[in-house]
């Protein structure tokens, strides 16, 4: 395999407020090859959104990084200055965020505010941008490329908006897009547009993609691997064929359990019960024991991941954090209920 | 048939703006029968919202007839129309952010019935624990404020509320939508179970087509003001007739990697509601859009099944307008 193009380590993240500390990431390892669109699943206060930020470092008032390395062209980006981690973001990582409106200027024409982008990273002439920023559009089919170039954000539906978030996020060429929630604001019949339109601009660019989602239909249309986070933490991560077929994590299958699949007709559906931790005070384990219908009295204490070695329940490259996916475990842990 | 709970003859909900008229609902007619659950979907903009909030009576229809449990209510002024107002309740995407954060759980949901002067103090308090048992918070939630509940169980502070006048009909506007899945599927169940212990109908509001089939009886698809097909929830998601309701269906992401689309799925996006195509609305993403489709606008056509569709060319070999307005010529 060759080297990934982004290899998070450790990552810690947390939020300071006015009532506690959330510890919103709390040791998140990533890596992300080349070309792949890589899923990241969870509820709310799962991390997924919080662990993208950090990548960027683009946290919200209150969050501090507090260990990790995220490895990526050769330097850390934890540790530059705000000046170069300018220079990456744009540039080498493009972002696209759940509400393109919040994300771009409403008294700005979207075609200026793609030119300044390029302008700022590239040694061009403002024509040659104005000519790049029309490909761009073309790029992720806005209709009537060239005139709409002078519009407003506030003139293009939210699909359009979010084509428009797209070619600004694509301006430079990124190595890496990052998706948070690209689609949650959007109809279904929009959101298939989007999602089939990142699946054609990964194979024509070759770019890999970090896909934020609640979602796990979006997940199963478009990612090649996923990471399914829950309590700051990776519960489980496995191509995506292999997650659906055989999950391995009590969380993930209580995920599966709970989407109602469009082809299967009044089945009743099967919540999980209880309701995500409180991230102030997380479990002192396995953060999903106490809504795990199968919690033992060892997940009281943290389980590491575990892999396919020696547990042929589990496929290669498929990784859980639970101590039911041990192999090597003596068979009486299974016994002692919580 | 018996009398339905809910008849809505033509409603129309027009309202002036700057850049012209804009027909948010535009004759939409509608029967809701006691104890069911009518799903209403269609993408942003088609008017499924503003149909609520004006059956609700929170807008003055500008056409039509709203008729509750025989009774026409639509012009009725705030005060003949309280009696009625107990019948039909609301629940909205996030209960929390219409309520008053500064009062308790047991005081929001005692709130109703004291407007409505029902029972003594004593009597609401033993009824809001009650209720919040019904709803699965237990009676000590009702000392605590409902920011220091999850979404999931402010949902359900919103939901004891909506039922605490006992109501015929509970009007959901998207309900789930801003809870996380695990979640969602426990709001869904207990709406379901409500629904069988107490025999009250819905009409539930949602983009969510998956879920929608898990709890509706029936389901309305709306497109532009318009309501462009209505049946069996069943028979809405295997044969569906109108060429907008299989596109909607079509784009349900589906949770089986196994059966992954990689087509563009370019369908365009709907038109603007204060520039409607001429004829059916839908024909300028219709991919079986024929000259007939700019000319006139389809009614909406019940046939034989119970199946509603307004399509001069509907699919899975139904009757179309046409064939049939030539049938009954």
């Amino acid at each position: 395999m060759t080297a990934p193009v982004l290899s998070l380590r450790d990552l810690r993240t947390e939020y300071r407020t006015d009532r506690g500390t959330v510890q919103a990431v709390r040791g998140i390892d990533l890596t992300l090859q080349r070309g792949e669109i890589l899923g990241l699943v969870g509820e709310s206060g799962s991390g997924k959104s919080v662990t993208c930020m950090s990548i960027l470092k683009l946290l919200k008032r209150g969050g501090h990084i507090t260990s990790g390395v995220a490895e990526f062209d050769g330097r850390d980006l934890l540790q530059l200055s705000e000046r170069q981690l300018t220079a990456v973001r744009g540039e080498k990582i493009g972002v696209v965020f759940q509400d393109p409106m919040s994300a771009l200027n409403p008294t700005m024409t979207v075609g200026r505010q793609i030119v300044e982008v390029l302008l700022q990273h590239r040694k061009i002439s403002r024509k040659a941008a104005r000519d790049r920023a029309v490909e761009l559009f073309e790029l992720v089919r806005i209709p009537s490329a060239r005139t709409r170039i002078d519009s407003y954000p506030h003139e293009f539906s939210g699909g359009m908006r979010q084509r428009v978030m797209i070619a600004i996020a694509l301006a430079c060429d990124p190595d890496i897009l990052i998706a948070d929630e690209p689609t949650t604001a959007l109809d279904v019949t929009i959101q298939r547009q989007i999602l089939a339109l990142l699946k054609e601009l990964r194979d024509r660019l070759g770019m890999a993609i970090i896909l934020v989602t609640h979602d796990l239909g979006v997940i199963a249309e478009t990612a090649d691997r996923v990471m399914v986070l829950y309590g700051g933490q990776v519960m489980e991560e496995a191509l995506v064929a292999d997650l659906f077929a055989a999950p391995c994590h009590p969380y993930t299958r209580g995920l599966l359990a709970a989407i109602p699949d469009p082809r299967q007709a009044g089945r009743p559906l099967s919540p999980v019960r209880g309701s995500p931790p409180d991230m102030r005070t997380p479990p002192p384990g396995c953060p999903f024991a106490p809504r795990c219908p199968q919690a033992m009295r060892i997940c009281e204490t943290p389980p590491p991941m575990f892999d396919a070695t020696g547990n042929p329940a589990l496929q290669a490259g498929q990784r859980a954090r639970c101590w039911r996916a041990d192999a090597t475990a003596p068979a009486q842990i299974f016994e002692t209920p919580s | 048939m018996t009398q339905p709970l809910l008849a809505l003859e033509n409603l129309e909900m027009h309202f002036q703006t700057r850049q012209g008229l804009l027909k948010a609902v535009d004759g939409v007619s509608l029967t809701i029968q006691h104890g069911e659950t009518l799903g209403l979907v269609g993408e942003s903009g088609c008017g499924k919202s503003t149909l609520a909030r004006a059956l609700m009576r929170l807008y003055r229809p500008t056409g039509g007839r709203i008729v509750l449990d025989g009774v026409d209510i639509t012009t009725l002024n705030e005060k003949a129309l309280k009696p009625h107002r107990k019948k039909v309740q609301m629940i909205f995407q996030d209960p929390v952010a219409a309520l008053n954060g500064r009062m308790t759980v047991g005081e929001l949901v005692a709130e109703p019935l004291e407007i409505m002067g029902i029972g003594t103090a004593e009597t609401r308090r033993a009824r809001v624990a009650e209720l919040l048992d019904n709803v699965g918070l237990g009676a000590d939630a009702a000392d605590r404020f409902p920011h220091s509940f999850s979404g999931g169980q402010r949902q359900r502070v919103g939901i004891a509320r909506a039922i605490a006048l006992e109501p015929e009909l509970v009007v959901c506007d998207e309900p789930i939508s801003a809870l996380d899945v695990s979640i969602q599927a426990q709001i869904v169940n207990m709406l379901s179970e409500l629904k069988r212990d107490t025999g009250l109908a819905y009409l539930f509001i949602t983009h969510d087509l998956s879920m929608l089939r898990h709890i509706a009886d029936r389901i309305g698809v709306m497109y532009l003001g318009k309501l462009v097909e209505i049946a069996p929830s069943e028979a809405l998601h295997t044969a569906p007739r109108h060429p907008y309701t299989e596109l909607l269906w079509s784009a349900i992401p589906v949770p089986d990697p196994a059966a992954r689309r990689d087509d563009p799925f370019e369908t365009g996006e709907v038109p603007s509601p204060l520039d409607l195509p001429s004829g059916c609305r839908f024909r300028t993403r219709c991919p079986y859009a024929t000259a007939l489709c700019a000319q006139s606008e389809p009614d909406l056509i019940t046939q034989d099944d119970g199946h509603a569709v307004a399509c001069h060319h509907p699919l899975h070999g139904s009757m179309s307008n046409t064939q049939q307005e030539q049938e009954n010529a």
